[in-house]
């Protein structure tokens, strides 16, 4: 489910590894994880929306290896959007670096969702490096007025795409999201002093055996490498 | 009928209990148009009423169509593509499977005409057209089926088949008589096809002059579900039929199942119980992916659908989408499948 260990049966009241929710559970894996009954069931949004209302991490990597393994997320599409902005922005407001109420969230859902399927190929702007841009937006209250706060935005898009051009394609929505999450990182530390406790790296990709347009030995996340 | 044929060597042969066959026949008059063909445009239906001609949908990739009658030799070519790897290497990568068959057909040929040539698209002999192909695949495995003109009516394909890609397609067309300006039997060139088939793959055909019981079967449910109803022939809409023709139920759950999927699935066990033989369940698991049922995965558009839209837990029957996010009641989900279930669903029309 979360770390792909054995599932077993269970009664005992358990904490869902999503959401936070406790409730009596059915299925429980070796290390104890466990998927709330609602959270299987969830559409990718409801899913995004109550992870990151929910969560106390700080390292928005693990937030998005947690959403990305949820079954209701495909190896690709556009929901990783709005999963880097909702990330960025859950860890920003854990961290205290902006003041993100819970409408921002669902903010930038609602702007992610307007990035097109496919937008990479077809406008060449990459959704996640998009969700960088639309959460800093978010986080630092932009609009197409604003001086300082529209360039970052549009730099932190920038440099995003710039690194996730550089990986090639077919495209892969979970390397895209990496870079994303890494490039967001870089920027903020660098134009707002802000350093996160921990960045997890991504490498090996969990999900390389499970794409079957995987880059492999030409995408940086593929193993352990030192390509990023 | 024949087309139901086709369709239940073609599942035959996945299922493996059939091997590569070469199926030639010969048929009334009738026009063939593909899995993508225009009914209301691409055919002129004033002439097939006025001359009794029957218009047939097959299954096919392509949108391409023809007519054809006694005069005309059809063969269907159903193989595991295996069968031609190691020959398309000497043609251009692209459709070089069709280009394989092709060819066979022209070396066949050669015994009458040095001047064939075979591409991707068919036989052709200088800018003339002599076969119509429409193929299918199925992962592995490829139904080619198509028409060689042999003594065909060239007028009467003229006036049938109407307009779009088929105009260009109909003035060009010519048949093996006209092009050598003598009758030739279809008994000639089923000899010479055959042949050509077994010189160019290096293969010997075993002559059979009947259906296996479970070929004969999967046709007659086949023709009854499909073939025989405007909803295919008209529409292009066909039921998703699993294995030898059999109904399908496929049930979208959660991974692991939730106490609402649980219930769902002993429903579904409960109300097809007794109709084991002729529907097939699946019970597929959000994010396990296509294999979950084997290595040749059936799964129909509603339920990569029901996956990219969350609509879960959800009873997919025939292709159709019938209930989601709720529990049927047993009696609403009973009557649907038995609806369902291929030697009724004819009895609805």
């Amino acid at each position: 489910m979360v770390c792909g260990k054995p599932l077993r049966s269970t009664s005992e009241a358990t904490e869902c590894s999503f959401c936070g929710k406790t409730e009596k559970a059915d299925y429980v894996c070796e290390e104890g994880h466990y998927i709330c009954e609602s959270c299987r069931l969830a559409t990718p949004e409801t899913l995004v929306r109550k992870v990151c209302g929910a969560t106390k991490e700080t390292d928005p990597m693990k937030v998005v290896l947690l959403l990305m393994k949820d079954p209701a997320l495909q190896m690709h599409g556009p929901e990783h959007h709005y999963v880097v902005s909702c990330a960025l922005l859950a860890v920003w407001r854990n961290l205290g670096t902006f003041e993100i109420n819970d409408s921002a969230l669902d903010e930038a859902i609602r702007r992610g969702r307007k990035v097109l399927l496919a937008s990479c190929g077809l406008w060449g702007v990459c959704g996640a490096a998009a969700g960088v841009g639309i959460a800093l937006s978010i986080a630092t209250k932009a609009n197409m007025l604003s001086d300082k706060e529209r360039t970052l935005s549009m730099e932190s898009v920038s440099e995003s795409l710039a690194k996730i051009a550089k990986i090639g394609g077919p495209r892969c929505c979970k390397a895209s999201t990496y870079s994303a999450i890494q490039k967001a990182t870089e920027f903020l530390e660098r134009e707002f002093e802000v350093e996160l406790p921990s960045l997890t790296d991504p490498r090996p990709c969990y999900f390389r055996n499970l794409n079957e347009e995987c880059l492999r030995d030409k995408c940086p996340y593929f193993k352990g490498n030192n390509l990023v | 009928m024949d087309q139901a044929i086709n369709e239940a060597i073609f599942r035959s042969r996945k299922e493996n209990l059939t091997p590569n066959t070469l199926r030639l026949w010969q048929g009334p008059a009738s026009v063939i148009i593909g899995a993508h063909s225009s009914y209301k445009d691409d055919v002129n239906h004033e002439e097939c009423r006025k001359h009794d001609v029957e218009i047939i949908r097959a299954i096919s990739v392509t949108a391409d169509l023809f007519y054809r009658d006694m005069g005309t030799l059809n063969f269907a070519v159903t193989a595991n593509a295996a069968l031609f790897k190691t020959r398309t290497k000497d043609y251009p990568p692209v459709l070089s499977d069709y280009f394989v068959l092709n060819a066979a057909i022209v070396e066949g040929l050669r015994k009458f005409s040095d001047a064939l040539e075979a591409d991707a698209n068919g036989i052709h002999i200088g800018e003339r057209r002599m076969t119509g192909t429409l193929p299918k695949w199925f992962h592995d495995f490829l139904l080619f089926q198509g028409t060689l003109l042999v003594n065909t009516d060239l007028d009467a394909y003229n006036r049938l088949i109407k307009t779009g890609r088929s105009l260009e397609k109909k003035l060009m067309m010519t048949s093996l008589s006209r092009q050598l300006g003598r009758d030739v039997s279809i008994e000639e060139a089923k000899t010479a096809l055959i042949d050509g088939f077994e010189k160019k793959l290096g293969i010997i055909f075993e002559l059979k002059k009947e259906l296996t019981g479970d070929e004969q079967k999967s046709a007659d449910l086949l023709y009854r579900a499909k073939y025989s109803l405007e909803k295919w022939n008209v529409y292009g809409i066909e039921p998703f039929l699993v294995g030898m023709g059999k109904a399908s139920l496929e049930v979208f759950v959660a991974y692991p199942p939730t106490s609402m999927c649980r219930k769902l699935i002993s429903l579904v066990n409960d109300a097809t119980s007794d109709l084991q033989n002729d529907i097939t369940v699946r019970v597929w698991m959000r994010g396990k992916g296509i294999y979950q049922h084997g290595v040749y995965p059936e799964l129909s558009s509603a339920l990569v659908d029901a996956e990219k839209c969350s609509r879960i837990p959800a009873i997919i029957i025939n292709g159709e989408l019938k209930f989601d996010k709720t529990l049927p009641s047993r009696e609403c989900l009973r009557s649907a499948v038995v609806a369902a279930l291929p030697q009724k669903i004819g009895s609805f029309f």
